[in-house]
């Protein structure tokens, strides 16, 4: 039970996926009541739908009893409504006319789906999410039917974490698509999808999904308590909810996972994380995350063991290169001339002749032009990318050497490390470092070599300090356990990976029971 | 409470300690070489040679000197490195020294302990740098002399001793930890590397003599300073420091062996070996009251060339020569060690150091008077040669001539 410990005592959740829209609709000013009297219906939700344009109500007659049909005429496409709802129930239609709401369905709509509001809430709530609504005169409930949905993006390669081989595919913004996503990839009833919804105004639907067969019903416990808990306004990226929910702001690391590959996501809710998607974002958070999940790209699994425990070594490498290089610049050339080789010393003491600032100086302002050349090049519409670039290149690189404003090994230096920082597989790493690195170029520059090493030991203070929903960041390494060395810095291959992560504390710890290591039949005739 | 403490802990670790001391590389001055000559009212003169680190630029290299030097008279050394920026622009960092030239005359009359003192109590010198006396010129001078290829002379030096002592040995190895380790020692004298000026000074100091094809003047290795203490009382030949150093530690030399003991006197015939690993084993005792040095020495070696006609496919012709080796190498080191004996009566070697591991009694009888029991001591070199190899070919081609055209 040792997780327990971290985590606040299990409580009984309600498992009831099903979120009735007197919850959502609780704290607003709505009258709840849903009336036998037509017109007293159409008028409260006249009311309330004031001022929108798209807000339609038709009203028909079904044979001498009065109806109508209410709905957003932006939320759902009208061609189904006028082919499926509006065709079937006019009035020259020789359909006989049923008085009585159940029988107007089985009648009119015996395969669209439905649903009864017996409350207003629940009519509200249906029409915000693009249902024809039928209220009849005299009845108790409405008939609310699903129509097709509206347009939505098509499933396209991932923008921002590209790989050579494995599947092209990325979340979209639309969750529907998003869950099939990984339902496809993952065949198992004990997939589980259980469904929130977040934000007072915005009412953005939510969905964890874990298997629960393996996810430590802990963790997932926590998970849940943590989305009940938020209470704001509007949700409008898992990035709000990434902040809303983890364990600390205040850290430049992230302790929440995303990604928009769904190959990626089904490998984590396999190792027993829990997914979160949200409806209108691409990117998908997995809890709980430790520190070297973001040095693993899903490639790292298709590509050959030892191809990929190599460029995970690289990974490492270049998080520390991005870190400390330009603060190990400062350190050696101002304070500690003696580490360096002669010769080595030598050249960069020639090419830092005539250069009219000091090196920490130096440092900051091609770092810092660096980073705006980053952002322009995010920012700015894609039409002038080419002309920041060149204009970049040309002249911050180039111009400034010749100029001798800047020296070239510092070129060099600024260069190197911003590459090396883009090579972590999650963005929002990288940016970590981004941050730590002008602290420690600060650092070194005002006590050296001493400084960026008491920088070093804050920061892996820090680090231990760290827990993503109870589980220690840095887990596998502090604290260590030699078991879990099969897939951190170097990968082993795929069968001799048996176990799933014990830091996640899974309700089955083995991925697979034999050991089959793949060797090539007996030799055949004289084999012996 | 406890966070309180944490809170100071941290505050002092951040606001007592840390480097204040930084310089930026514009304001640094490199010293590669330090050259110590008797002052004329003062005690000493001392000539830093600093880089001009324009000369290494790539971009726009300035067709100045390589080197600058400064010269000022004192009475100690840090004294007046402190003083050297009444002429020089930048704070000198030492940190980078490659070369220590000592002026004979100061070995000979001060001795060396007063200035190497300070050297090791400065926290910015490196223990890898060396310590060269110079015969002749003054010391200043070696410190000038332009080389083409290194452009910087201590730089060259450096490199030039350590190239030397992979190809054919001929520099005692000796850093200043070594050469004071060795002053205070009972059982071992100081021995440093001395160098000559070959050619003229005065043109070599110039940037253009870079310039030449055959450089008017060059910094050469000339063999050992054999130290009494820590005063200079003599000198020993390159060849007597190869075999100085075959009793210490060789990593690789060259040797050339004539072929026959008394061949031909006009026309000598040789082979030579490569000495590729080598094991020396120092063994010092007494035999009833009569000191005996006793110096073994395991060789492997390969042959480099043969001018001898000898079938180098047969086993017996190996033997012989090792034979020839082993005798050759025994005679040159005898030769060596009994010069030392004789000449300068102080142990070189470090059989005392020996004695005193392996006979700590006796060591502690003997060692107060150790260069005396040195001197008279009885020397017995015993050499093991194991050639190896012969190239990439057995016998040679002269040995395929018909004997007549060899003679002609």
């Amino acid at each position: 039970m040792g997780l327990a410990d971290f985590l606040f005592n299990r409580r009984k959740h309600k498992n009831n996926n099903k979120i009735t829209a007197e919850e959502l609709f609780q704290q607003e000013n709505i009258s709840k009541k849903y009336y036998k009297s037509l017109d007293k219906n159409i008028k409260q939700i006249q009311e309330l739908f004031e001022h929108s344009f798209d807000f339609t109500v038709d009203k028909i007659k079904l044979g001498d009893t009065d109806a109508c049909v209410c709905y957003l005429g932006t939320m759902l496409s009208k061609d189904t409504l006028t082919n499926k709802v509006l065709n079937s129930l006019h009035p020259q239609n020789d359909h006989p006319k049923p008085k009585d709401i159940n029988s107007i369905r089985d009648n009119y709509f015996p395969t669209v789906s439905y649903e009864y509001a017996d409350t207003f809430h629940t009519v509200v709530w249906n029409v915000l999410n693009g249902y024809a609504v039928i209220m009849v005169d005299g009845q108790g409930k409405a008939l609310s039917l699903e129509i097709g949905n509206i347009e939505k993006r098509a499933i396209t390669e991932p923008s921002t974490q590209t790989i050579i081989r494995g599947p092209k595919e990325a979340f979209t913004e639309d969750i529907n698509t998003n869950i099939s996503l990984i339902r496809k990839r993952i065949r198992n009833p004990h997939l589980k999808f259980e469904s929130f919804y977040v934000g007072r105004d915005t009412k953005t639907h939510l969905v964890i999904g874990y298997m629960s067969t393996i996810t430590n019903a802990d963790i997932l416990e926590e998970v849940k308590k943590r989305i009940e808990k938020i209470d704001i306004g509007g949700v409008l990226d898992s990035g709000n909810i990434e902040e809303l929910i983890s364990d600390k702001s205040f850290t430049p690391f992230p302790l929440i996972f995303n990604t928009e590959r769904p190959d990626s996501i089904c490998g984590h809710i396999m190792e027993g994380k829990v997914a979160l998607i949200l409806d209108g974002s691409p990117f998908v958070l997995t809890v709980p995350s430790v520190l070297t999940d973001f040095f693993e790209s899903s490639e790292d699994y298709y590509q050959p063991f030892l191809m990929s425990s190599f460029v995970r070594l690289i990974r490492y490498m270049s998080f520390m290169i991005a870190l400390v290089l330009p603060s190990l610049y400062v350190a050696l050339s101002t304070f500690h001339q003696e580490l360096m080789p002669t010769q080595l010393l030598l050249s960069i003491q020639a090419q830092r002749e005539g250069v009219p600032f000091p090196a920490v100086i130096e440092i900051f302002v091609m770092e810092l032009t660096f980073e705006i050349m980053r952002e322009a090049g995010v920012r700015m519409p894609r039409a002038v990318g080419q002309t920041v670039s060149i204009v970049g290149a040309l002249v911050i690189g180039q111009a400034a050497v010749e100029a001798g404003l800047v020296s070239n090994v510092l070129v060099i230096i600024v260069a190197f490390t911003a590459i090396a920082s883009f090579v972590s597989p999650i963005y929002n790493f990288s940016i970590s470092t981004r941050l730590l690195r002008f602290i420690l170029i600060l650092f070194s520059a005002i006590f050296g070599l001493y400084g960026v090493l008491l920088f070093l030991i804050v920061m892996v203070i820090h680090l231990v300090s760290l827990r993503s929903f109870g589980v220690p960041y840095l887990a596998a390494v502090a604290p260590f356990n030699i078991k879990e060395q099969d897939d951190i810095f170097v990968r082993f291959p795929i069968w001799a990976n048996r176990k799933r992560p014990s830091y996640l504390y899974p309700e089955s710890p083995m991925k697979k029971k034999g050991k089959n290591i793949p060797s090539p039949p007996p030799a055949r005739g004289g084999g012996k | 409470m406890k966070k309180r403490l944490l809170f100071l802990l941290c505050a002092a670790s951040v606001i007592l300690t840390g480097c204040w001391d930084s310089i930026e590389l514009n304001d640094i001055a490199i010293v590669t070489g330090m050259a110590i000559d008797p002052g004329k009212e003062k005690k000493y003169r001392l000539t830093v040679g600093y880089v001009n680190p324009a000369q290494y630029s790539k971009q726009n290299p300035a067709h100045g000197a390589p080197v600058s030097i400064m010269t000022l008279e004192g009475n100690s050394l840090p004294e007046i490195s402190a003083k050297m920026n009444v002429g020089v622009s930048r704070r000198l960092i030492f940190s980078h020294t490659r070369a220590l030239y000592i002026n004979e005359k100061v070995a000979k009359e001060d001795g060396v302990s007063h200035f190497l003192d300070s050297l090791e109590r400065s926290p910015q010198f490196r223990n890898d740098f060396n310590i060269l006396i110079t015969k002749n010129n003054s010391a200043s001078d070696f410190a000038m002399i332009n080389d083409p290829v290194e452009r910087v002379p201590s730089l060259k030096v450096q490199k030039s001793i350590k190239s030397l002592l992979k190809s054919w040995g001929g520099d005692p190895r000796v850093r200043l930890t070594d050469f004071i380790d060795a002053i205070i020692a009972e059982g071992r004298s100081p021995v440093a590397s001395t160098v000559v000026i070959d050619g003229d000074p005065e043109k070599g100091q110039n940037a253009e003599s870079n310039m030449e094809v055959k450089a008017p003047a060059r910094i050469m290795l000339d063999g050992l300073a054999v130290f009494k203490k820590d005063k200079l009382i003599g000198y020993l030949s390159l060849d007597d420091t190869r075999n100085y150093l075959w009793t210490q530690k060789l990593e690789s030399t060259m040797i050339s062996i004539p072929c026959e003991e008394d061949g031909d006197k006009n026309n000598p015939l040789y082979f030579d070996i490569v000495i590729t690993n080598n094991k020396s084993e120092m063994k010092t005792y007494y035999k009833g009251n009569q000191p005996q040095l006793e110096l073994n020495i395991f060789s492997e070696a390969s042959i480099n060339s043969m001018q001898c006609q000898k079938d180098l496919s047969s086993k017996e012709i190996y033997t012989e020569l090792e034979k020839r080796s082993d005798k050759q190498i025994k005679n040159m080191i005898t030769e060596t060690i009994k010069k030392v004996q004789n000449d300068f009566g102080v142990d070189i070697f470090g059989f005392g150091e020996a004695l005193n591991r392996q006979h700590y009694k006796k060591a502690k009888k003997v060692l107060g008077h150790w260069n005396e029991e040195f001197s008279r001591a009885d020397v017995d070199v015993n050499v093991k040669i194991a050639l190896r190899r012969s190239g990439t070919r057995n016998k040679s081609f002269i040995s395929e001539l018909p004997k007549k055209d060899v003679e002609d």
